[in-house]
């Protein structure tokens, strides 16, 4: 009887939760589809006019064609490059790191993991100051560098987690086969890793997409910002037409979402992996 | 701004369009072509304007074509920005190699006085030499002279701030005792009038209280009344250190101002959630019918206003007050601003003709086309006149102008003197203020701290 | 933003015991595969250390000698000794900011681990319908920052506001302005910051949980433990490192947290909301003080690597 008392309130529990969490994504697409008087008259009524010339307004936010279009393309190349740098730099260094002596492999690992605690804040001003002199600012290529250097430890120590228990029997076959270690890790690692590196590149391409601290110091002209701080800094623009904001918020929010449906069995995966205590 | 500056209310009027077009055909013979010296290469300006208010970008949209079909080889690209960045991060656009080439410069911001300190900007000096330019601007034009000799910045228009739009309906409505087109008469007066809109369903006054200027806005509309002219002036002036200290900060005059301030907000003049909404908001909240007035200025009737009107969603004709002067008999004043101003960065790769085109744009022709006739603005120079047809200038806002005839204006001292000091300094005081965070006596004393600071350190 | 650093220090309470487990069983295969990779290892490994060395090491050098000067943003930037840090020691503002964002951190923090465990025992107790939950909660993570912060700010607008029509049709009526008021501004901030992190210490937790083996929770079944027994005689004590792990890095993250603050509030109204990494930014970018804001950014950085060093001594004493 007791078990059941706590499983009913368990079960209410999570329902309510699972109500908060979606809540927010339903009016999301709710007001995005409504008139801006509507959404005053009648906020929860589900049967209304749809007017999807919020789209257009929120599309051309600012008074500029495609806006929102252009901060897409300014995330994509940012994510992309991160993702690169992050990847092609770490993922090999992971591999290679795991035939150190133990002592040197946790010597690399501790030195690699305080870079994860360094506070934003204390690298943004310098970042401004060299990429002003370097001629580097208002290119999302360039913060996408930064965003990738960033990501590194992260995607190292889980990478390094993973070769760890790689099984020895595969490398060892492939050094019998006469292959190169180099060759083993392109032919043999790499290929069966390719789950590990989707998730890990996830966390990577999650944070870029939203992080606005970095990018709104280096990305300061209207026609460079990503969509973080796009949105950011014109949400003063679409206040006056809750249609609209509400229309621009779902263009931001729902592709992220959708490829987390899609590839969320890595994502789980990924975040589960760092909390691992074998 | 000196006080000297003012619109003439009579002439406005007065201006017919025949004249305003001989005008144009005038001015637009007295600019000696330049496209043989520049040239006739490609090549593309990128200008910026603020977002908010539609006016800036209506202006240059008329200039540019004007413009390119004078200079074929030409294409204009807009930069827009928001006011939040005008006066903050602007300043790394406009030093960084991706700055457009005609950049908006607020005059009382931090960034016009970096930028001009770190020799950022290229000297106007040629555009303010031809066209009688700074006979043309008048008083504003001795203002931007620097210490250095040099022009960095050219105004484009005047607006007036400080005006209390209202809204008729809602105050018969509410039975509430509003000024016709005047000065209310006392604090306690205003926050009478905002009791019985409350009652009737109304708030008061709507103002942006979340954006850094509005609150200083009042203190600028309101001060004037409690000091004397030539205290006002002296408050402009005295952050230079070359400039004697002759009114303090802790003087009567200004702990009046901020007690009336306070007063003003503890008295529930203001719409429910102020602190945390800006002036679009605000704007959108008078426009919807909710509040008897907002805070506002001469650029709103032919921007926001007459959108949400053809929009259908602004149901009624504003008419405007001025705010309660300090202590009982005096006045305060609506404020004119010309301070957001145009240059041209030393970063911008196409110096040559971002300057020929805010040559073109602060002449005769150019104020025409834009400010008066694109914008519905009033000209920064006072050869062209605010067209007086109410399609291009609307009535109210030709209103407010016959009333600063007759009234007169007063500079506003946080558009007067640097962010830093200014605007940016009081403004987040005169929050707390509003809330009961802080007394009038701590913020008179922290203005009077900041001027010593600035005095012996700079800006 | 916080996603990115999500495994570190899991990383540290794990990578002793790893390293161990490692050693032994290196000792077999060690033969010719290592001794032929050592060299990749250090060549890959060069990239990996420049690269930090240029993007975390070099700028918090020097960011601590911009804190010693004086700079507009643009032009030379001059020596100014501690004045800088004299002048935040007497700063009213600075005081209150350190506060709130303690306050802040320590709140949410507290909040996403202690519902995260919640929702955790749940979905371990095999609640209907947790395989669906597991990838829902995580959305408020997924979705940008910065449109999470700006829907919930116009949530809580008074009148037209979601949240305020939600509180008008239980009867309480459509006029809090709770965003308004320097009294109550944190505490949305504070919600959204829990609301959007909870479900990736969910995640975590989580996976802790579900390392511990079945038939450790069978057994106490038989001893008749119920559920929740269960959950807090065994679950919770051998999840406790990673509580404290992730508790550490909430308390981090959202200490470091700038963009649902800033999109929320722009650290309003009058600076009640102004939390360090606002504080800095808005010193900097807003009002040219440079050198001021690096002497923050230097302040923030030294209590951070402090509150990171302890988390990570705890966690670590914790698991031995």
């Amino acid at each position: 009887m007791k078990a059941l008392i706590s499983k009913f309130f368990a079960q209410l529990g999570v329902w309510g939760w699972t109500a908060l969490v979606l809540v927010p994504f339903f009016f999301i697409l709710l007001f995005g589809t409504k008139d801006t008087s509507d959404i005053y008259g009648k906020p929860l009524s589900l049967i209304y006019k749809p007017h999807f010339q919020n789209f257009a307004s929120a599309w051309n936010v600012g008074g500029v064609n495609g806006a929102i279009g252009k901060w897409f393309i300014n995330t994509g190349l940012l994510v992309t490059v991160a993702l690169v740098v992050s990847l092609c730099v770490a993922v090999p260094a992971a591999y290679f790191t795991i035939f150190l002596p133990p002592k040197a492999n946790r010597r690399v690992m501790v030195t690699v993991l305080s870079g994860t605690v360094v506070p934003t804040i204390l690298l943004v001003i310098p970042y401004f100051k060299a990429y002003n002199q370097y001629h580097m600012l208002n290119k999302p290529i360039f913060a996408g560098l930064a965003y990738g250097v960033l990501a590194i430890p992260t995607t190292f120590l889980l990478m390094n987690r993973f070769f760890l228990d790689f099984p020895r029997e595969v490398l060892e076959a492939g050094l019998l086969d006469g292959l190169s270690n180099s060759k083993i890790f392109r032919k043999l690692v790499l290929p069966l890793s390719v789950g590990q590196i989707v998730s890990v590149g996830i966390l990577t391409l999650i944070w870029a997409w939203g992080d606005s601290q970095i990018a709104i110091v280096l990305l300061q002209t209207q026609d460079s910002q990503p969509i973080s701080v796009g949105m950011l800094s014109f949400a003063a623009d679409f206040t006056t037409n809750l249609g609209a904001t509400f229309a621009g918020l779902s263009m931001a929010a729902i592709p992220p979402v959708i490829l987390y449906i899609i590839l969320s069995k890595y994502v789980t995966k990924g975040i589960a992996l760092g909390g691992i205590t074998k | 701004m000196k006080s000297s500056f003012r619109v003439s209310g009579k002439s406005v009027v007065a201006v017919s369009a025949l004249t305003s077009a001989f005008a144009l055909v005038l001015s637009g013979l007295s600019i000696t072509p330049a496209s043989a010296a520049l040239g006739t290469a490609p090549v593309t300006l990128t200008i910026q304007h603020e977002t908010t208010g539609d006016r800036p970008e209506l202006e240059w949209h008329a200039v540019a074509a004007a413009f390119v079909k004078l200079h074929p080889n030409v294409t204009i690209k807009y930069s827009p920005i928001t006011n939040e960045a005008k006066g903050g991060t602007n300043l790394q656009v406009i030093t960084s190699d991706g700055t457009p080439d005609i950049v908006l410069l607020p005059l009382n911001s931090n960034v016009y006085t970096q930028v001009v300190k770190g020799k950022g900007m290229v000297p106007l000096d040629g555009i303010f030499a031809a066209d009688n330019t700074v006979k043309r601007i008048g008083p504003p034009a001795a203002a931007l002279k620097q210490a250095d000799g040099h022009y960095y910045a050219t105004p484009h228009s005047v607006v007036y701030y400080n005006v209390l739009w209202t809204n008729p309906d809602a105050i018969k409505k509410a039975g509430a005792k509003a000024p016709a087109n005047g000065h209310f008469a006392s604090v306690a007066q205003l926050i009478a009038f905002s009791k019985a809109c409350n009652k009737a369903g109304y708030a008061g006054l709507a103002i942006g209280g979340k954006t850094n200027f509005q609150a200083s806005w009042m203190f600028d509309s309101m001060m004037p009344s409690a000091v004397t002219k030539k205290a006002l002036n002296n408050y402009i002036n005295s952050y230079k250190p070359d400039v004697a200290i002759t009114a303090n900060w802790t003087d009567p005059g200004i702990i009046k101002t901020l007690d009336a301030l306070g007063a003003i907000a503890k008295g529930g003049v203001y719409q429910n959630g102020y602190l945390g909404m800006d002036l679009d908001q605000a704007t959108a909240y008078f426009t919807a019918g909710k509040s008897c007035m907002l805070l506002g200025g001469t650029w709103m009737p032919g921007g926001a206003f007459k959108t949400e009107t053809d929009k259908g969603a602004m149901k009624f004709t504003p008419g405007f007050a001025v705010l309660p002067g300090v202590v009982a008999g005096s006045k305060a004043t609506l404020t004119p601003y010309y301070g957001d101003a145009y240059g041209v960065p030393v970063k911008s790769k196409n110096q040559e003709w971002a300057l020929e085109l805010l040559r073109f744009f602060i002449s005769d022709t150019g104020q025409k086309i834009g400010s008066v006739d694109a914008a519905g603005n009033l000209p920064v120079v006072n050869t062209v006149k605010a067209s007086s047809d109410p399609k291009v200038t609307p009535q109210a806002v030709q209103d407010v102008l016959a009333f600063v005839a007759t009234d007169g204006a007063q500079s506003g001292w946080t558009s007067e003197v640097p962010g830093a000091y200014g605007q940016t300094f009081l403004n987040p005081l005169i929050q707390k203020l509003q809330e009961g965070g802080t007394t009038s006596a701590a913020i008179a004393a922290a203005q009077q701290a900041k001027l010593m600071d600035v005095r012996k350190n700079g800006l | 933003m916080s996603v990115k650093n999500e495994s570190p220090s899991k990383q540290v309470s794990t990578s002793s015991a790893q390293g161990r487990n490692l050693f032994s069983r290196k000792k077999k295969a060690r033969i010719g595969l290592d001794a032929i990779n050592i060299r990749s290892a250090r060549i890959t490994l060069i990239p990996v250390f420049l690269l930090l060395f240029i993007f975390l090491a070099l700028p918090m050098f020097n960011s601590f000698k911009l804190s010693f000067s004086r700079w507009g943003g643009f032009g030379p930037v001059e020596s100014a000794g501690w004045t800088n840090y004299q002048r935040l020691i007497s700063d009213p503002q600075m005081h209150y900011s350190s506060k709130i964002t303690i306050i802040y951190a320590f709140t949410v923090a507290f909040f996403v681990v202690a519902v995260g465990v919640l929702l955790a025992a749940a979905v371990s107790a095999n609640v209907r319908g947790h395989k669906a939950m597991k990838i829902i909660w995580f959305f408020p993570g997924i979705a940008p920052p910065t449109a999470v912060a700006i829907f919930w700010s116009s949530s809580f607008q008074p009148d037209s506001g979601v949240v305020n029509i939600f509180l008008k049709r239980i009867g309480l009526g459509s006029n809090h302005a709770l965003l308004a008021s320097s009294h109550t501004a944190l505490f949305p901030v504070m919600f959204v910051g829990i609301w959007s992190a909870v479900g990736f210490a969910f995640l975590v937790i989580l996976g802790a949980v579900e390392q511990i083996p079945v038939s450790l929770r069978e057994a106490a079944h038989v001893d008749g433990a119920n559920v929740f027994q269960q959950f807090t005689k065994i679950t919770l004590p051998l999840i406790r490192p990673i509580l404290m792990t992730i508790f550490t890095l909430e308390v981090i993250w959202t200490f470091n947290g700038f963009t649902v603050v800033w999109a929320m509030t722009n650290g309003g109204p009058a600076d009640s909301t102004s939390i360090l990494p606002i504080l800095a930014y808005k010193e900097a970018f807003r009002y040219g003080r440079f050198g001021t804001a690096a002497a923050m950014a230097v302040i923030t950085g030294i209590f951070l690597m402090i509150v990171g060093a302890i988390g990570i001594r705890l966690s670590r004493s914790e698991q031995q």
